[in-house]
Order: C-alpha cells, then structure tokens, then sequence
C-alpha cells in the first residue's frame, strides 16, 4: 500500500470522536439506540486495532505452562479445551490454576469489550480462596 | 452458562452472513462479562469448598 497513514486505529479513533461529538447529538430519538451501538462497535474496534495482540504472548505462555506446551495462543487454546475435557484438570488444585488463567484471559479481552467492566472488577477485592 | 450460549448463537448468527446485525455483532463481544461473572461464581464455590 502506498499511503496508509493515517493507520486504521487512527481512523476508527476519529471517526469515533466525530460521531459522538458531531452526529450523536442531533439523533432522533428513535435512532439513538442504533447510534449508541454504533458507537459502542467503534469503540470496541478502536480499542482491538490498539491492543494489536499484546497480551497473546504473555497469555500464550500461562496457557502454555498449564498444559506442559509451546505455541500461539491460537493454537493453544483447543489443546487447553482437550485437556479441560479429559478430566486433567478435575483436582482442586488444578482447577485454581485453570480459573486463574482463564481469568487472565478474560480480563485481557475485557480490556477490550468493555473498559469500565474491567475497571469495576480490577477494583473490586479478590473473592476469598480464588488464589489471586 | 446459558447466557454465554445465547451470546454465542446471536454472534454467530451474524458471523455466518445468515442474519447480518449490529445488535446481533455486539451480543458477542458481551461474552467476556458473562465469562468473568461464570468464574467468580467458580471461585466463589471452590472458596465454599466445591461442588459438594
């Protein structure tokens, strides 16, 4: 591509902005739900070209630890799954282990989905027991 | 639980091109707090001593 600046991040940002600062005001009332879920999905978009897969690395290694093996989260994910499924992570211990990493996972694509659901969990006091 | 199968068949209803929707779209990126909500009863439980 010759010009791809601004990056799509950028664009989706703006585009955002102007939405909400410019179209959101002057909505007909009977329009404004779809125009709230539009922002609401460029937010989300906004937020995923941002992340850009960060996490997936330091994810992929947790989930990597848990199940003895190496790879992409991608490709980890269904051996994860597998295992769950066999019964290799019945005890206690291991399903506090599971419960962990699966909470990291989700927080990751909280941070995405949903900003202030994440900032209301992060806030809130661990549950007593959950090894975090 | 089945909040987040619910969520799954509204995504995928929209993934599949059979019913395009943004409503139907955004039900899918909802999975995440039904998945953290399903784990913190977990936690909960297991704090409770499990499932017996």
């Amino acid at each position: 591509m010759i010009n791809d600046d601004p990056k799509a991040g950028d664009l989706v940002a703006i585009a955002l902005r102007s939405f909400r600062e410019a179209i959101l005001p002057v909505i007909p009332a009977e329009q404004r739900f779809t125009a709230l879920m539009i922002a609401n999905a460029l937010g989300v978009a906004e937020r995923e070209l941002a992340a850009g897969g960060k996490a997936d690395a330091a994810l992929a290694d947790a989930v990597g630890k848990l199940i003895d093996a190496k790879g992409d989260l991608r490709a980890l994910l269904p051996r994860l799954c597998t295992d769950i499924d066999v019964g290799r992570f019945d005890s206690p211990e291991r399903q506090e282990a599971l419960r962990s990493v699966l909470k990291d996972i989700t927080r990751a694509r909280l941070a995405v989905s949903n900003p202030k659901r994440l900032a209301a969990e992060t806030s809130k006091p661990e549950t007593p027991g959950s090894g975090r | 639980m089945r909040w987040a199968v619910i969520a799954i068949q509204q995504a995928n209803r929209h993934i599949s091109g059979t019913e395009p929707s943004l409503e139907l779209a955004l039900t899918g990126r909802m999975l995440p707090e039904i998945e953290m909500d399903l784990l913190l009863h977990l936690d909960a439980v297991a704090a409770r001593g499990g499932f017996v």
